[in-house]
């Protein structure tokens, strides 16, 4: 299994490589800082120009300037910020990591619990009107753009409920670290919205695989054996059923650590999301979306081999040669 | 050969099963109630082998899943069938439970899909002790070991660590006889327990569970489409066609001589291995019916070349023919003219 | 003996039982039919469709018509869904919006499932280089997060539904492409296409007339599942204001705009995204459909 995770690791690295390979000539083809320069500070003079060929290897060729940025890379070194007065980006990269980490790892592990319930419920109960609630949610949570959620979040506690009530109880924007009440009313709505899509689409799929492993005859011949039904849900069913949602889970975890720009830029949080887009898209800053981009590929790309070796665990039938 | 009846239960002599006037339907919503069984009464006696004979959609593994409520919460399931004159029918779900797998254990077609593929087949031989509280976890790993011996397995300490992937289908077979007589049950029902597996290792499955079903003596219920199946191990024989018995015999005078129409049919469509060269195999015409619309009379009338007007007026009962054979057909006296089939071979 | 067998849907805890063999045609419709959430979809659908191009005839407002002693209004009878911040009447521009985000949606669909049809196909068919080169090129789409591409390209491009359908169909055929590689893979050794080979046909003969056949069905329902993916992603970039450019618009684009009004006049974000929304529920409702249809659960043998 190790020999397994190493080889696949090793696949992956060209994949990446091409992957972000692409991406840096695309963006610095896009994004001219002398252009850039010269439109924001139409007086600099020659030596200003210097520097910033200096500064970014500006003279040559992108494949070059992919090499020695990849290089720095990989040593945690993303290079200087052309937008944000020549900083490292590295620890600002850090910093905003470390916020939208707030945001997505307590919406996985919430995806996680809540799926798994959902869908056992769910299943459990089929045509009832608890199920038809479920699949009515997961309708509607695949066919919600996640903006228009966080909007919608936005209007009801930030409008409406203060109508009503006089009273608002989340703060509908920004991180607000002064106290962890504070802290907790800022994260509720993003993490609600990001929570939701997520959950729609495990959910969907959980009950899916539920209600197919309730068939199967592994779980006839339990019933024959006179298990309980409430041990052939928890153990039998669960247990087979686990196998391919786990994996999906993997995958959401994988997406929302690297997903969360939308959610991001409607609760104005200042994690990866908005980085990438204000500062890296918006500023035609090269550095700071590479190195988001980066990242991004790297946990996606952990995050499916993950994915399998988790499969391996817990389906016997799965060797790895 | 008459119900017994059950309250002059003497002990001994009362039938291990009785089934009495079974049927299921399934209701389907906006369609007509599908009748699978129609109103099936049998007995099985205590070590005795009932071989359940018929084609897909006769109804003969639905009436044994009814028995131990395996079916899907559409069935509608009425009459009895009980176990030592206890209705098995009538009991609660929870009461029903400690029967399966205890009192009556099931064997099912497919090894490669009846075992779960996540638990290993000594933990899963050893759930159905530990689950009726016969035995702790560990006293239990040691017992399946011991059973996966007894039906011819080898290496069984080893064997009972491993996962269904790790074996072939014959083994996996054996696996699930060990496991159906792990709690020593009075009634084995097996469906169709040979059809998946390689022909070459069929007999040898069917010799296990026919051997070990003396070990314990119990009561084998099997269902089948083969007939090779049920000539080398069936006592008696019932057939069913269209969610009714339409004969029932001990297994030799059924093979010699088929009473019922459908019967003499289905054997003289089958080669015969050691059959002689004139013997000509005779397809039955048309298909078996739908059980969304079953005709009002026999319902075998339409492929049958007996067929008369009372056929489709109402269906036969199901008589006795000769003492210990029964035949539900409207022609019962025409037809015990009929030359035995194959008078030749018998042994 | 198998086609006059019991069928027990026990997923459905339904008896199907089919008297006479029918055309996998004739089955699918029938299914798709008796599936009432697809036909709800293609009714919602359909009714979408007529809104918004008969919308902007009946009212008596162009969709760039600027108005400013009318801007900044709610939802009256004068202005159904109210107006913008020019004094622009949002009815017309939503269904203008709906329009293009329809539009965009099923070229999308198209162009995604042409391109993950003839990738996959001939990644399945021919295998080795092919396939892996196919393979890799997928892996690496799938490595960033597409809405990232689409940022990023986004500055560069003029963004006209056209380039918008184009971009979001480069970025999400991979599934579709999967899809049909696995069918391919699994067809490509049965008995008719042998026997096209051993008849002499060409290999691109095969493919069209032998393998699309059988992959069109699964192919159709990934379409469909993109086009709403597509109007999604759309309606994102759009709110992220890498949109159509003004003074055209697209639902997506509506929201944006009214983000800053959003105390004052949440209308104006509430319609144009539950249009979005409606318009993805019934795309998917009737992607649901046709996969149901199109790919029957197995039926249990009792």
């Amino acid at each position: 299994m190790v020999a397994y995770a190493l080889r696949r690791l090793l696949g992956a690295i060209p994949v990446i490589l091409v992957a972000t390979f692409v991406m840096y000539a695309l963006v610095s083809s896009i994004n001219d800082p002398i252009a850039q320069l010269r439109q924001s500070c139409p007086q600099c003079d020659a030596s200003a120009y210097q520097r910033l060929n200096d500064l970014y290897n500006l003279d040559q060729p992108i494949p070059q300037r992919y090499a020695s940025w990849l290089g720095s890379a990989l040593t945690g070194d993303f290079g200087v910020s052309t937008s944000m007065g020549e900083q490292d980006v590295g620890p600002i990269f850090w910093e905003r990591a470390k916020n939208s980490a707030i945001l997505s790892i307590p919406a996985a592990l919430i995806v996680i619990v809540f799926s798994a319930a959902l869908s056992i419920y769910s299943a459990l109960r089929q045509y009832s009107l608890g199920d038809y609630a479920v699949t009515g949610f997961t309708y509607l949570g695949l066919a919600m753009p996640t903006f228009f959620f966080g909007l919608l979040l936005q209007v009801f506690w930030g409008i409406w409920f203060q109508d009503w009530t006089g009273l608002k109880p989340f703060w509908t924007g920004g991180l607000h670290t002064e106290s962890i009440g504070e802290l907790l009313s800022s994260v509720a709505l993003p993490i609600t919205t990001l929570v939701i899509i997520s959950l729609a689409a495990d959910t969907r799929f959980g009950r899916a695989a539920m209600l197919e492993t309730r068939n199967a005859d592994f779980i006839r011949t339990a019933r024959a054996k006179g298990v309980p039904e409430r041990t052939i849900v928890l153990k039998h069913l669960l247990r087979a059923a686990l196998i391919p949602m786990v994996t999906v889970w993997a995958i959401t975890f994988g997406t929302l650590l690297g997903g969360t720009l939308v959610t991001e830029t409607v609760f104005s949080w200042p994690g990866l999301g908005r980085l990438l887009i204000f500062n890296g898209v918006y500023d035609g800053d090269v550095n700071i979306m590479m190195a988001v981009i980066l990242f991004i590929g790297v946990i996606t790309v952990l995050f499916n081999l993950f994915a399998d070796l988790l499969y391996g665990w817990l389906d016997p039938r799965v060797r790895y040669g | 050969m008459s119900l017994s009846n059950p309250s002059s239960a003497a002990g001994a002599e009362a039938p291990l099963l009785e089934v009495e006037n079974m049927s299921v339907g399934f209701r389907a919503r906006g369609k007509p109630t599908a009748q699978a069984v129609r109103g099936v009464s049998y007995t099985v006696e205590r070590g005795e082998t009932l071989a359940i004979v018929g084609e897909s959609g006769s109804g003969k593994s639905v009436s044994a899943m009814a028995m131990l409520g395996l079916l899907p919460g559409s069935a509608e399931i009425t009459g009895q069938a009980r176990l030592e004159g206890i209705d098995l029918l009538a009991l609660k779900p929870k009461e029903l439970r400690s029967y399966r797998g205890r009192r009556i254990a099931m064997i099912f077609q497919d090894p490669m899909t009846a075992f779960h593929p996540a638990f290993t087949i000594g933990n899963q031989i050893a759930e159905t002790i530990t689950v009726h509280g016969l035995a702790d976890k560990k006293q239990a790993m040691v017992q399946a070991a011991d059973l996966l011996e007894m039906v011819g397995v080898p290496e069984p300490g080893v064997r009972v660590k491993q996962y269904p992937h790790e074996f072939s289908g014959g083994t996996r077979q054996r696996a699930m006889v060990a496991m159906a007589i792990a709690n020593k049950p009075d009634l084995l029902i097996a469906d169709e327990p040979t059809t998946a597996l390689d022909v070459t290792i069929q007999a040898q499955v069917m010799e296990v569970l026919a051997n070990i079903q003396k070990e314990v003596n119990a009561a084998l219920l099997l269902i089948t489409h083969d007939l090779g199946v049920v000539a080398s191990v069936a006592d008696r024989v019932q057939v069913m066609y269209g969610g009714r018995i339409v004969e029932r015999a001990d297994v030799r005078p059924l093979f010699r001589t088929p009473r019922n129409p459908y019967t003499r049919g289905l054997l003289t469509s089958l080669p015969r291995v050691d059959g002689a060269r004139d013997d000509r195999l005779i397809p039955i015409p048309g298909s078996p019916p739908s059980i969304l619309a079953m005709p009002p009379g026999c319902a075998f009338a339409p492929r049958c070349t007996f067929r008369t007007d009372v056929c489709d007026e109402r269906a036969a009962d199901l008589e006795m023919v000769v003492e210990g054979h029964e035949s539900r057909c409207h022609h019962n006296a025409d037809l015990a003219a009929w030359q035995p089939l194959h008078s030749g071979s018998g042994s | 003996m198998a086609d006059t067998a019991v069928g027990v849907h026990l997923a459905s805890e339904q008896i199907a039982f089919d008297d006479k063999p029918q055309s996998f045609g004739r089955q699918a419709w029938k299914r798709f039919r008796s599936h009432k959430l697809a036909i709800v979809g293609v009714f919602l659908f359909l009714f979408l469709v007529l809104a918004f191009w008969i919308g902007p005839r009946v009212s008596s407002y162009e969709f760039d018509e600027i108005n400013i002693v009318d801007r900044a209004q709610g939802p009256s009878g004068k202005h159904w869904f109210g107006t913008d911040d020019l004094g622009r009447d949002l009815f017309v521009r939503a269904m203008r919006g709906g329009q293009y985000s329809i539009t965009i949606s099923v070229v999308t669909g198209l162009m995604a499932a042409a391109l993950g049809g003839i990738f996959g196909a001939l990644a399945g068919y021919f295998g080795r280089v092919l396939d892996t080169g196919v393979s890799f090129m997928i892996n690496c789409l799938l490595t960033i997060n597409s809405l990232a591409i689409l940022l990023v390209l986004g500055v560069k491009f003029q963004m006209t539904p056209m380039v918008i359908a184009s971009l979001i169909a480069v970025l999400t055929w991979t599934r579709g492409a999967r899809v049909v590689r696995a069918l391919v893979l699994q067809f490509k050794e049965r008995e008719f296409v042998l026997a096209a080979r051993a008849a002499g046909a060409s290999n691109l003969r095969i493919i069209w007339s032998h393998l699309l056949p059988n992959v069109a069905g699964a192919l159709l329902v990934e379409a469909t599942l993109l086009a709403g993916t597509a109007i999604i992603l759309e309606s994102t970039l759009s709110f992220l204001g890498l949109g159509v450019l003004p003074p055209e618009t697209t639902l997506g684009t509506l929201i944006s705009e009214a983000k800053g009004a959003i105390d004052t006049n949440p209308a104006r974000v509430l319609i144009p995204g539950g249009l979005v929304t409606l318009i993805v529920l019934a795309v998917n409702f009737v992607g649901d459909g046709l996969r149901d249809a199109l790919d029957p659960t197995h039926e249990l043998e009792l």
